[in-house]
């Protein structure tokens, strides 16, 4: 009798520690809970068209007209409070961001009519609660380009690669208002020194720079129908992407976005006309070029307006749009498995809420009922804590422009509203 | 709904429960002796069988099964103080969700027993995720009749595993709540129950201004099975 006693309160205690290893004594449940808001008319992302996204000290950063901050361990949708910008307080505006592991950086503008450059800002991460608001610790970073003052630029935006900065400058043609989009690098980690790569649609204008990703071996980038590499970021290569040239435009379009698989050393590439590429750093002139719909009767050509390779998952996800159509047909994503070694053969792709889907999780309507009718800004992988968030423009929807799925370990668990 | 009107509102349920049951009862046994006062001692007739006023005997035992609401009243913070959001949801920002429970009781004295519970809970929050709490509890309980309905009081302590959004808490928890209940026949009797749930969250070190105690209510529908 004595024996099953013990065993009985061997076992109890056994399960306790079990059950105490589950906890977080980090997030709190309830805490979280009460902070929640409503995809209503009053929630910060509702009807909203969100554009990058950061992570850094324990916090999540978007823009969105100001910056907003939610701190990771808040849980989904609660928290979200925008952020004073340094002396600017919260009268600035910003809808561009980027992040590398020491900073977030910010392209600050004033408030006035023209929405004059202010410069670039950066934060180490941390915020503090505030009435209404976070209380940041951005500051003027001193940014240059060529020598001269950010603020004496038309910066677009930003973007992180290997913790090195780029920046994408207009300069809008005085006679025919078409805006030149020149490229900008930086040298080294966190630097702020930007020098021209010499990246420019000089003769045609109006090329879009989407993204530059760091790929193993090299810095990537695309515009127009060439796509460049660099070693270094300041010495830069072009090459052509199979077949995607000027005068196939009617078949393959321009190329539009861009991802990086560092892991597998290999670069990915979304056209406006639906399709994407993949080359290894091995041999950067040899793309493989595949339709983003695949066999899906979905057979839309919609731009792949946004890309991501999701490390670990294999999982390259294509975000799509088109700004001329509010077409349900004409947003949501596909997802194309992708080889776990340095292949460039892509997996079948799948419709978002097709039967093999897998970010939806157990039920296809999470992606049926808001997500599809999403046009896709940008995707933002938070590996740290398995969380693919989806930055989207709900301005002509009932619903938010910013969504997370959380990777539980054996399988996603579906879109839920910021 | 405010803690306070869904209190008032448990507490009105369970009296007028009673007070019902016991009119019933002697109205029946009254058309039958015309001595209800005296009339419990001697049991009713339930079925075809025989059914003694208070069965709870020392060594009796009974399975309970119930299914229902679970209403999020509110949740205090780590100073006892009430988290008012100010919204027209509900203070918790909890939607109106579920629960079950499945429990076990032995008699140890005329009326008194003790035994287990295993519960499960859910509910939906404001921006559409879910909250689940599964406690497992001992329990306490009182059990008395005014035949052919029987009234139970207990109370609860133990443990309960919470999950939001992927994260995981394990804490205390504590229950205390009556039901009133029809008896069938020999074997089984059925009602309505009213438990106040009590789900401490517990936060250490740097994080104890995480500590919050959620507060539920649990309308069941209640199954008891006399083995």
């Amino acid at each position: 009798m004595k024996n099953s006693y013990i065993k009985g309160l061997i076992a109890l205690c056994a399960a306790a520690a079990l059950g105490l290893s589950a906890c977080d004594n980090t997030t709190g449940i309830f805490s979280s809970i009460e902070t929640e808001t409503t995809a209503s008319s009053t929630s910060t992302f509702y009807r909203t068209s969100v554009q990058r996204m950061a992570a850094l000290g324990g916090n999540y950063f978007v823009s969105l007209g100001a910056v907003y901050a939610r701190p990771i361990g808040s849980g989904v949708a609660t928290g979200w409070l925008p952020v004073t910008m340094g002396s600017m307080g919260t009268d600035y505006y910003s809808t561009e961001i980027a992040g590398t592991d020491s900073y977030v950086y910010a392209v600050v503008r004033k408030t006035d009519s023209a929405n004059t450059m202010a410069g670039i800002y950066r934060s180490s991460g941390s915020i503090s609660a505030g009435t209404g608001s976070y209380t940041g610790s951005f500051a003027d970073a001193g940014a240059t380009f060529g020598g001269s003052a950010a603020s004496n630029f038309n910066v677009q935006t930003l973007y992180s690669a290997n913790n090195c900065l780029f920046a994408v400058t207009a300069e809008i043609n005085s006679l025919t208002k078409v805006p030149t989009y020149t490229l900008w690098a930086t040298s080294s980690a966190d630097s702020v020194s930007f020098v021209s790569t010499g990246i420019s649609d000089s003769t045609s204008g109006a090329s879009w720079i989407p993204g530059v990703v760091w790929a193993g071996s090299y810095y990537w980038t695309v515009q127009g129908y060439s796509a460049y590499y660099s070693a270094d970021g300041q010495n830069w290569n072009s090459v052509t992407v199979n077949g995607v040239t000027s005068a196939n435009a009617s078949t393959y379009g321009s190329l539009s976005s861009i991802a990086g698989d560092s892991t597998n050393s290999r670069v990915f590439a979304g056209t406006t006309k639906g399709y994407v590429a993949c080359a290894l750093a091995s041999d950067p002139s040899s793309w493989s070029l595949h339709t983003a719909w695949g066999a899906s009767s979905n057979t839309d050509a919609a731009a792949v307006t946004a890309l991501i390779f999701i490390p670990g998952r294999n999982l390259l996800v294509a975000g799509r749009g088109m700004r001329d159509s509010y077409t349900s047909t004409f947003y949501g994503y596909y997802e194309i498995s992708m080889p776990s070694t340095s292949s460039t053969a892509f997996g079948t792709p799948y419709y978002g809420g097709s039967s093999s889907g897998l970010l939806y999780g157990s039920a296809a309507t999470n992606y049926t009922s808001k997500v599809k009718y999403l046009y896709m800004n940008s995707f933002y992988y938070d590996s740290a804590n398995a969380r693919l968030f989806l930055l989207g423009n709900a301005s002509t929807r009932k619903f938010s422009g910013l969504w997370s799925d959380y990777y539980g370990g054996s399988a996603w668990e579906g879109w839920l509203t910021e | 709904m405010k803690p306070s009107k869904a209190a008032v509102l448990g507490l009105a349920l369970l009296v007028l429960g009673a007070m019902s049951a016991g009119r019933l009862y002697a109205d029946e046994s009254g058309s039958e002796s015309g001595t209800a006062a005296d009339s419990p001692s001697k049991g009713i007739q339930a079925g075809q069988q025989a059914i003694e006023d208070n069965p709870y005997t020392p060594g009796s035992q009974l399975i309970t099964i119930a299914a229902g609401a679970q209403v999020p009243l509110f949740i205090l913070d780590d100073s006892f103080t009430v988290v008012n959001n100010n919204d027209k949801i509900a203070l918790s920002h909890m939607y109106l969700g579920a629960c079950f429970t499945f429990g076990y009781q032995y008699f140890m004295k005329k009326g008194l027993s003790i035994g287990g519970t295993l519960s499960g809970s859910y509910n939906q929050t404001m921006s559409g995720l879910s909250l689940f709490i599964l406690p497992l509890s001992f329990k306490a309980a009182y059990w008395w009749s005014l035949l052919p309905f029987e009234f139970t009081a207990s109370a609860e302590l133990g443990g309960q595993m919470m999950r939001y959004n992927g994260s995981g808490m394990f804490g205390a928890f504590a229950r205390a709540g009556g039901a009133g209940l029809y008896r069938i026949n020999s074997l089984w009797s059925v009602g309505l129950e009213l438990n106040y749930w009590f789900v401490p969250e517990i936060h250490s070190g740097d994080y104890t201004s995480l500590t919050r105690y959620g507060n539920f209510l649990e309308v069941a529908a209640l199954a008891v099975y006399h083995l």
